[in-house]
This record gives C-alpha cells, sequence and structure tokens, in this order.
C-alpha cells in the first residue's frame, strides 16, 4: 500500500480520512455495512472504544479500508466515497 | 553496518529500526537457543535528558520456522510501556537509582511478552516486565552492572528474557568502509590509495536495545523433541526479527492516535543482506516483506554488486573473483536456504530450497569450547552462519565469503584468490564487549564516562 505522510492525513470531526488511491492488501475481509447504516446505528465513538480511520482505497470502485484496533476491514460504498471525495473537495479549496 | 540504518525511510525511524539478530546455543547452559534482536543504532550513552528507550507503539517480534517452510511457527512478540512518575519535572531521574523500584527514576518502561504457536492462540508469558534504565553516570547508576542484571525475568517454561540498554557487540570500521570500500589493514592496495593502518572500531563506546530471550531447545524443534543429531532436519531453526507499526497515525495536538494492523517497517535475519545485497530501490520494499518472499531477490544474492567492485576498487587484487560469472551457488546456500548436507563436513543447516532470508541454527551442534569469531570459515561450526554469536566476526565472513573464499564449497573448479582469505576491516571485539552469561551483550558504557 502507498506509503501515508503524516501531511495526507485530514482529520474531520473524529473520523479520520486518508485520501488517495493505492493497492490493497493485507484486508482482513470484505464487509457490507449497509445493514448497519441502515438500522440507523446512532454514532458513538466513545462506546467504540477505538479511533476510527477511513481510507478510501479505490475511489473508482467506491472501496474505503476501515481500521478500527488492529483490525481493517474493506467496505464497498460508491456513494460514501462519492460524498467523502466532495468533501475532501471543499476542504482543498476546488469548490 | 550489520542492519543499522540500512534502508532509506527505516534510518528515519530508529526505535524501529533492527540492527543485528543472534541466535546461538546458550554456552552455559546448552539446552537452550539464546536470541537476541537489537534495535537503535549508533546509540550514544550519553544522550539525555530524554534517554534511548524502545518505542511503546512498535510491535518487536522474534520469528521462529521450524519446519522449513519459511513461515512462522512460534512468534515471541514484545511490547512496551512508559510510566512517568513525576511529569513535573525534565529529569529522567531525581536522585541515585539504586533498583528497579527506586522512586528516583522518573521514566519507567516495562513490557509485555508473548508468544504464538502457530495453531494455537497467544499465549501472554509476561507482562509488567522492568526494564533496567539506561547507564546514565557515577551519580544517577552507580551500580549499574547488578542494576541491569536485576531486569533478567524467569518466565514459565524456563524461559528467560531481558529488554533494555547494552553495548553494542557488532565491531566494524564504519568510517572506512563506506569510504568507497576502503579496508584500512589493505588500503594500500586500494584505488585510490593511503598507507595501510589499523582498522578503526566505529562502535566500541556505542550501547544498543536489546530484546535477548533464552529458550529450551525442545520449545523450538516443531516436534518438541530435543535435538541431538546435526544430520536431522528437525535440529534446524530459522530465525528473524522484526519491527511493525500501525498502518495509520494521526496526530492530535501533543497527542496521536494509532489504528488498523500491525504492518511490518524493518526485519533482519542474516547481517549485512539489506545493507550491502539489496539495491537502494528495493530496500525499503525488503524490509516490508516476510522471507517467505526472498524469492524475488534472489539474484541479488547470487550476483552481488559487492563481488563486482571488489576488483574495481583494488586493481589486480582479485583477478580470479572477477573473472567468475556463475550464479553464486555458495552464498545462496549460506543465506537464502542454509547448508546442505555434503557441502562442510559434519554440518547442515538447510531449512528449505526455496530463498528466505533466515538466520539458521542446527541446535544439534554444541557450543565451542575455543570459539572462533570466524564461525565455520575458522573451524568453529557453532558460529555463524550457523546462527550467529555476539562476537562473531560477521564482517571478516560475509566481505571473504563475497570475495569468493566460500566459491570451492559449491564450485571444485575455482581457486579463490589469495586475498580472498585475508581481508578484513581490521577491527575485533576488543574487551569488555561480552559477558559469558545471559543476556551475553556487556554493560553499556555509562554516558559520563564516554565522550562522542
Amino acid at each position: 500500500m502507498a506509503e501515508m505522510s503524516r501531511r495526507e492525513i485530514l482529520k474531520t470531526g473524529s473520523i479520520g480520512i486518508v485520501a488517495g488511491v493505492a493497492a490493497l492488501s493485507g484486508l482482513d475481509k470484505l464487509v457490507s455495512l449497509q445493514s448497519v447504516a441502515a438500522a440507523g446505528v446512532a454514532p458513538d465513538l466513545a462506546a467504540l472504544g477505538e479511533d476510527v480511520v477511513v481510507h478510501v482505497a479505490d475511489a473508482s470502485t467506491g472501496d474505503v479500508a476501515i481500521m478500527v484496533g488492529t483490525r481493517e476491514v474493506l467496505h464497498r460504498d460508491p456513494q460514501l466515497v462519492g460524498r467523502l471525495l466532495a468533501v475532501a473537495r471543499q476542504a482543498n479549496g476546488e469548490e | 553496518m550489520s542492519s543499522h540504518r540500512e534502508a532509506p525511510s527505516i534510518s528515519q525511524d530508529p526505535v524501529a529500526d533492527n540492527t543485528d539478530l543472534y541466535a546461538f546455543v546458550s554456552p552455559d547452559k546448552p539446552d537452550t537457543v539464546t536470541l537476541i534482536a537489537n534495535y537503535i543504532p549508533l546509540e550514544g550513552p550519553a544522550g539525555g535528558p530524554n534517554f534511548y528507550e524502545f518505542g511503546n507503539d512498535v510491535l518487536y517480534q522474534i520469528h521462529v520456522d521450524n519446519d522449513g517452510d519459511n513461515d512462522d511457527d512460534v512468534t515471541y512478540q514484545f511490547q512496551f510501556r512508559t510510566t512517568v512518575h513525576n511529569p513535573h519535572t525534565f529529569l529522567y531521574n531525581t536522585g541515585p537509582i539504586a533498583s528497579l523500584t527506586s522512586p528516583n527514576w522518573n521514566r519507567v518502561q516495562t513490557f509485555s511478552v508473548t508468544r504464538v504457536r502457530e495453531g494455537h492462540k497467544p499465549e501472554v508469558l509476561g507482562t509488567g516486565l522492568s526494564c533496567p534504565p539506561v547507564n546514565i553516570g557515577p551519580r544517577s547508576t552507580p551500580n549499574y552492572g547488578a542494576l541491569a542484571a536485576a531486569a533478567v525475568h524467569t518466565l514459565p517454561g524456563g524461559i528467560k528474557v531481558f529488554a533494555g540498554q547494552r553495548r553494542e557487540g557488532f565491531f566494524v570500521d564504519l568510517g572506512s568502509i563506506f569510504d568507497l570500500g576502503d579496508l584500512r589493514p589493505f588500503q594500500n592496495l586500494h584505488l585510490i590509495p593511503l598507507a595501510a593502518a589499523p582498522g578503526v572500531d566505529a562502535t566500541k563506546d556505542l550501547s544498543v536495545h536489546t530484546i535477548a530471550i533464552q529458550i529450551p531447545k525442545k520449545q523450538l524443534t516443531r516436534d518438541g523433541s530435543s535435538p541431538t543429531s546435526v544430520a536431522d532436519p528437525r535440529s534446524v531453526i530459522g530465525v528473524y526479527a522484526s519491527a511493525s507499526r500501525r498502518k495509520a497515525r494521526i496526530l492530535v495536538g501533543a497527542g496521536e492516535a494509532e489504528s488498523g494492523p500491525w504492518i511490518q517497517v524493518s526485519r533482519l535475519g542474516n547481517p549485512l543482506i539489506n545493507e550491502v545485497i539489496i539495491p537502494m530501490s528495493m530496500k525499503d520494499k525488503w524490509n516490508s516483506l516476510p522471507p517467505s518472499a526472498d524469492a524475488m531477490f534472489l539474484g541479488s544474492v547470487q550476483h552481488p554488486e559487492l563481488a563486482g567492485l571488489l576488483p574495481v576498487l583494488y586493481p589486480g587484487v582479485f583477478p580470479h573473483l572477477a573473472a567468475y560469472s556463475k550464479p553464486r551457488a555458495d552464498l545462496a546456500a549460506i543465506l537464502m536456504t542454509g547448508i546442505p548436507t555434503g557441502v562442510v563436513g559434519g554440518f547442515q543447516n538447510l531449512t528449505s530450497a526455496n530463498a528466505a532470508d533466515l538466520l539458521r541454527l542446527n541446535m544439534a551442534v554444541p557450543p565451542a569450547g575455543s570459539p572462533n569469531p570466524l564461525g565455520i570459515l575458522g573451524g568453529d561450526l557453532a558460529g555463524f552462519p550457523n546462527g550467529r554469536r555476539v562476537f562473531d566476526d560477521a564482517v571478516t565472513i560475509e566481505i571473504r565469503a563475497i570475495a569468493g573464499v566460500t566459491i570451492p564449497l559449491v564450485d571444485p573448479t575455482f581457486t579463490p584468490d589469495g586475498a580472498a582469505s585475508a581481508v578484513r576491516d581490521g577491527t575485533g571485539p576488543g574487551s569488555g564487549r561480552y559477558i559469558s552469561t545471559f543476556p551475553y551483550l556487556g554493560v553499556p558504557k555509562s554516558g559520563f564516562d564516554v565522550s562522542l
């Protein structure tokens, strides 16, 4: 996976977003979180007990790598990636 | 150096930088094997007020392959934690540190040991184990040898462990070797000649951070047997050490958050591989990969750049080496597969025909009564490249091997150049560098006693 520098990290609220395109390796599994999102689970990072880092691994496929604890799962969600990139473009002064 | 600052990325991350790895049958307890992984290169003893320590955010590991598949079968994991007792002082210590529980020691580091065996759940062997403080000087650490000895811990199953500062055991003339491959005793023969001179040991006063673990042999063999036969494949283990960091790190104010799986950032099996064999563009990648992926680097071992440079840097000294164009099967065996039966009389440490940089130890070879720092090259089967002892002269052994002295082991048609068995950097173990008992590396010099 491409090396991340500290400067490439944008912190948005409690969720770190790392933008970039990189080959995926070492991911635990491909998971679908649609059911979690659909259930309307209230955001509660403290209850999770861990920081969460989301890496846009491949914007073209909508793949995001979600890191929590020592786990990393791959989640495919083009709509989520679209929203994240929109925020990123805004942060980058493009919009 | 062995693996000190050997790759661009890890050179900027000293606490995660593997410097040396040793594996040998314990001379004073021959039913055990001692594994030593060192980190933090070129550590100046006077490095206060924030003295050197292990990284609390680094996963340190020593990996053992015991069935020849080049994958981990037994792994020992070490993780560290620092406690600051008095956050209102800038001092490391507020008075003499007479014991590991001294209230004068302000910045205390402890560690845990976890064993991971293939097919088993991880086993925590120890937690809250004390590291010693660093050796500061006669006022702060007045009886350092005893203080550090108290930090040798006994774990379940007859395992001993130590983690903390020790004297650097690796001796080398850094200043000359990296000045266009100069070897001072032979520099009158160099392409840019100077008068021959004795070697200068660049590391003799330096310290290192050592993780040492002594393990009953039976806990390392694939079937719990006691290795007694040199010819038995079960007697051979392959070892490497590594350091890993979490995949993501976010700096938030004065703090930081980390997340994701552990990603390997450094590894070390045999000395000097990533240092002088692997090309610059591949060094960081090499550090990120397991040894089982080393087939991609086999070409660099079979055709080492240094073997081509020696005849250029020392004109007329290595004509036979210059004319030798075959793949270096001797180096591939020594470094990447182990030495098969029939190459060195009465010895083998082959683990696999597949290339992997592992430090291979045949545990059935007993400790030498009169060890020779040249190891197998010196007729001592208990030394490098059968594992590696703290005093083995890895620089001389590898320079001579690359210069061609080991080619006849696999190619009897080759006659080494006369210089191949004579080249050396002119440094030696020296006094005070080692002790005869665990953890075998000597007491580090204090910052008070060293001017760097």
